[in-house]
């Protein structure tokens, strides 16, 4: 008895030690890998044996991208986070894509247009005439079947899909050959283009028919016919993707191989930035951006955005629209605000100058209005105008009138830097106007939670919001949903994002006239209007346009700008210099 | 023994029951409820909303959606995560390898280190060699683990550059065993460095209390030379409480792994419990709450066997 306990205790450390050596092991074997399946590489690279290797030999070069969110998973149709589409957009394609100024051009597919007639006239039949020769990058043939089966897959109920907008729209879908998508609207849905193609993609039928959508092995390594393919997911580390052998343009991608690393912490990517562990880091905070622009051969990339800053002003004093606010109700008040406010330091100082000051809710793409312009800062105006209303100094250089203060609160997410200073900026510069203003700020769950979570913004329950929204490549949902007079958050239930609870008849006919029809010219002068009443409102202070701001090491070139897309959006013409 | 070790897991069901139904119901309460994940996008519909809440089945009352839950549960479908829309059990065994290598790597280290020191502390009781190192435990024992964490980052991987800032290994190479020690080095030792605190002194205590024995004295005035007394004698008796001590400690590790995996990106069960939280991924949150009690019981339950094994007067019968 005496004699066997060592050896217990010897057998126990064995355990210990096996098990380290098991963990221990060869990554890529055991710990967290989800290999692609080996028979689609290998295929691929059978079926163009030259092609593949002559292209990805000469410029070739391995690319390492940090994030600092890893993408919950890469399926279009499922994902939330932005670094979904970061990484999928080099594996999934869409019928159609958005260059740089907001123009559809052909991706799988030719764009579809009333000249042609691929857009009929009423606007409820849509034809696409697909790119021939495409192959998924298994070498499977791409067809019309794959169209027709990703939208059956979005409609299903079973699949719990983000969002069936536009999708439910949709009739039927006609294959009458593999190269010709016939799709049947049962009313007019004037974003139909951006549908199957932006955010969202094709989906592969071959691979994906039958299997259970929501947990198939597609979510991760998905099979896709863009320049890359998804080879490897470690699991809160890693993913790395490999040239598409079987892409159909021979000569890219220029690079063999892009890994995203996971780096949850902005200062280990600056770290890892500096050492040259990643070469590129997207989507780099404002309040760290020095550090990045003060590293050696490292440069920084702005993108701009259509995501505007702006000042939300709640027209009621609750809720109700039909109760006007004691001082917003007055159009001079708003008016005074506007006036009231310099961008100049908030985009100097705060912003590093990285950001222009905006002019319009939707400041860029087709839709955009051209030459607009806030209203001059003029904190002389801005006093006469509150005085012509009655609004007169109480004594300590706030206004007040009939015994109320004009004290206002504003309200944003916590934990924002910059919003959070912009506030302090406002906050003297109201007060120059005789405007106290009272800082109250919430997590963004309490801001933006719905009717039934006691939400701030959906409840009326804030004078000034301060807050970032900006329209897609197509702005009529956007509109829709936060100035349409029908959206306006109300009891019972609340739906809608119209906070402002601004009501204009003419903003609603606009808001209604190009969202029903397809016809572009008619649809660009419907949100001339839109744009105009809303700033004639003057509900919606714009701030400045929200850049994006990623850093590159000179070693990487090929990027270019694309407000419509990721970082990623066209790293096939990467290349890795050394 | 084994009628014992039956009974006791018996007795552990109704625990991890319980603690299901706590963990499944304050989950529930959460504001945003099931849906919050899907919140995240700018344009997301009340339609929408509901939709994706009947087709996943939270529109049920909650007394049914846990018994589905617990239904499947058993049966090893843990449910498919909100987010990686994968299935839970197979993300939480993905990354289980290595959290288990940094508890394993942590509790390795904290006994190499904690017996020798522990068994100094108490053979040179009350000189300053045992007052230096009750101090530095004392220390060690303050010490908040990310606050460690982070001052290892700085120094050692950012201004020394000798350790990696985190991470498991480089992404997409073959890592061999350097390697990995290299990348497990920081955070073993901020893993490590309460219970190794804790470790040495306790058995301190334990070896003091030992030494102080009638038989301990005995053993001196029959000649034994020390080696021999402490080792074979002392830390024999002293070991006993010590052993089960350390067992019942093996949750606490777990406990630290999720602070410090996050503070080193290190892909383990405690940084995906981390994420999960974040992006309100209810089933793999509830995956890993009842996986992690299951490790404390199993832990308890491992102290209590070695307590029989190692002390013969101990039989559960």
């Amino acid at each position: 008895m005496m004699r066997t306990k060592p050896m217990k205790r010897a057998a126990m450390l064995l355990v210990v030690l096996a098990l380290i050596a098991a963990a221990c092991g060869n990554d890529s074997d055991d710990a967290a890998t989800t290999d692609a399946s080996g028979d689609a590489t290998d295929g691929g690279a059978d079926a163009t044996p030259d092609d593949s290797a002559d292209t990805a030999e000469e410029p070739g070069g391995v690319l390492t991208v940090g994030l600092f969110q890893e993408p919950d998973n890469l399926n279009p149709f499922l994902a939330v986070q932005t670094a979904s589409r970061i990484v999928r957009d080099l594996v999934l394609e869409g019928l159609v894509d958005a260059d740089p100024d907001g123009n559809y051009v052909p991706e799988l597919s030719s764009v579809p247009s009333a000249a042609d007639g691929t857009i009929s006239e009423d606007g409820l039949t849509v034809t696409y005439n697909l790119v021939e020769g495409t192959t998924w990058s298994d070498g499977h043939p791409f067809t019309s079947r794959d169209v027709q089966f990703t939208w059956e897959t979005v409609m299903d109920p079973a699949n719990a899909v983000t969002t069936q907008l536009g999708y439910e729209d949709i009739e039927s879908i006609e294959t009458p050959d593999d190269q010709t998508v016939v799709v049947n609207y049962s009313t007019l849905y004037s974003p139909a283009l951006s549908l199957f193609s932006i955010p969202e993609a094709i989906l592969p039928a071959h691979v994906l028919e039958g299997e259970a959508f929501g947990e198939a092995d597609f979510n991760r390594i998905p099979e896709g016919t863009g320049p890359f393919m998804v080879t490897e997911w470690n699991s809160g580390q890693s993913i790395i993707l490999d040239a598409n052998p079987n892409y159909r343009d021979p000569s890219l991608p220029l690079l063999d191989r892009i890994i995203f690393k996971i780096i949850p912490d902005q200062n280990a990517g600056i770290v890892q930035m500096r050492t040259g562990d990643i070469d590129v880091f997207w989507n780099v905070d404002t309040a760290v951006i020095d550090q990045f622009t003060s590293m050696d051969g490292v440069n920084v990339q702005v993108t701009p955005s259509s995501n505007v800053e702006y000042l939300g002003l709640n027209l009621s004093s609750g809720s109700d629209p039909a109760d006007p606010h004691f001082a917003f109700g007055d159009p001079n008040v708003r008016l005074a605000l506007a006036m009231a406010i310099d961008r100049t330091p908030i985009i100097e100082e705060l912003l590093f100058g990285l950001s222009e000051a905006a002019t319009s809710p939707i400041g860029l793409g087709w839709a955009a209005p051209e030459g607009l312009s806030n209203p001059a800062y003029d904190p002389e105006g801005a006093r006469a105008l509150l005085e012509e209303s009655g609004w007169v100094d109480s004594g300590d250089g706030i206004r007040e009138k009939d015994g109320q203060r004009l004290t206002l609160e504003i309200t944003t997410p916590t934990g924002q830097q910059v919003r959070e200073l912009t506030e302090q900026v406002l906050q003297e510069q109201f007060k120059a106007v005789g405007i106290e203003l009272v800082i109250n700020n919430v997590p963004a769950a309490t801001l933006f939670g719905n009717w039934a979570e006691n939400g701030k913004l959906q409840r009326g329950d804030f004078d000034i919001a301060m807050d970032t929204w900006g329209p897609d490549l197509d702005p009529a949902g956007f509109l829709g949903i936060l100035f349409d007079s029908s959206s306006i958050p109300q009891d019972p239930g609340g739906q809608g994002w119209n906070f402002f609870r601004l009501q204009s008849d003419r903003l609603d006919e606009a808001i209604e006239a190009g969202a029903t029809t397809l016809d572009i010219e008619a649809r660009k002068e419907a949100y001339r209007i839109v744009v105009e009443e809303i700033l004639d409102a003057g509900v919606y202070i714009p701030l400045y346009n929200r850049s994006k701001i990623d850093a590159f090491s000179d070693a990487v070139s090929g990027y270019s700008p694309n407000p419509w897309g990721e970082v990623t959006w066209n790293a096939e013409e990467w290349s890795i210099a050394g | 023994m084994l009628k014992f070790i039956v009974k006791r897991i018996l007795q552990a069901v109704p625990i991890l029951i319980g603690i299901s139904v706590v963990a499944f119901v304050l989950l529930q309460l959460t504001p945003g409820g099931p849906t919050a994940a899907y919140r995240g996008i700018a344009n997301i519909r009340g339609e929408d909303l509901a939709r994706i809440e009947a087709e996943l089945g939270y529109d049920r009352p909650i007394v049914a959606q846990y018994f589905t839950w617990l239904g499947s549960f058993i049966q090893g479908d843990w449910g498919i995560s909100f987010v990686a829309r994968q299935p839970v059990f197979d993300l939480i065994m993905e990354r289980l390898p290595a959290t288990l290598l940094l508890m394993a790597a942590g509790i390795t280290v904290s006994l190499i280190i904690s017996i020798p020191l522990g068994l100094l502390a108490a053979i040179k009781r009350d000189t300053w060699i045992d007052h230096t190192l009750t101090f530095a435990s004392f220390v060690g024992l303050s010490i908040p683990v990310f606050w460690l964490g982070l001052m290892l980052i700085v120094i050692f991987a950012v201004w020394l550059d000798w350790f990696p800032t985190g991470g498991m290994g480089p992404p997409g190479e073959d890592i061999d065993i350097l390697t990995r020690i290299r990348y497990l080095t920081l955070p073993t030792i901020t893993v490590s460095m309460v219970s190794l605190s804790f470790f040495t002194r306790y058995l301190r205590s334990s070896m003091i209390e030992t030494m102080d024995e009638e038989y301990m004295r005995f053993n001196k005035a029959r000649g034994l030379p020390p080696i021999r007394r402490y080792l074979r004698h002392a830390l024999r008796n002293a070991g006993i409480p010590f052993v089960t001590v350390v067992a019942i400690h093996i949750p606490e590790f777990l406990v630290g792994t999720l602070v410090v995996e996050t503070i080193f990106s290190w892909p383990g069960t405690g940084r995906l419990f981390w994420d999960s939280a974040i992006r309100f991924d209810y089933p793999v949150l509830m995956g890993v709450l009842v996986l992690g009690s299951l490790m404390v019981v199993a832990s308890n339950l491992l102290a209590d066997v070695l307590y029989s094994k190692l002390d013969p007067r101990v039989r559960f019968d």
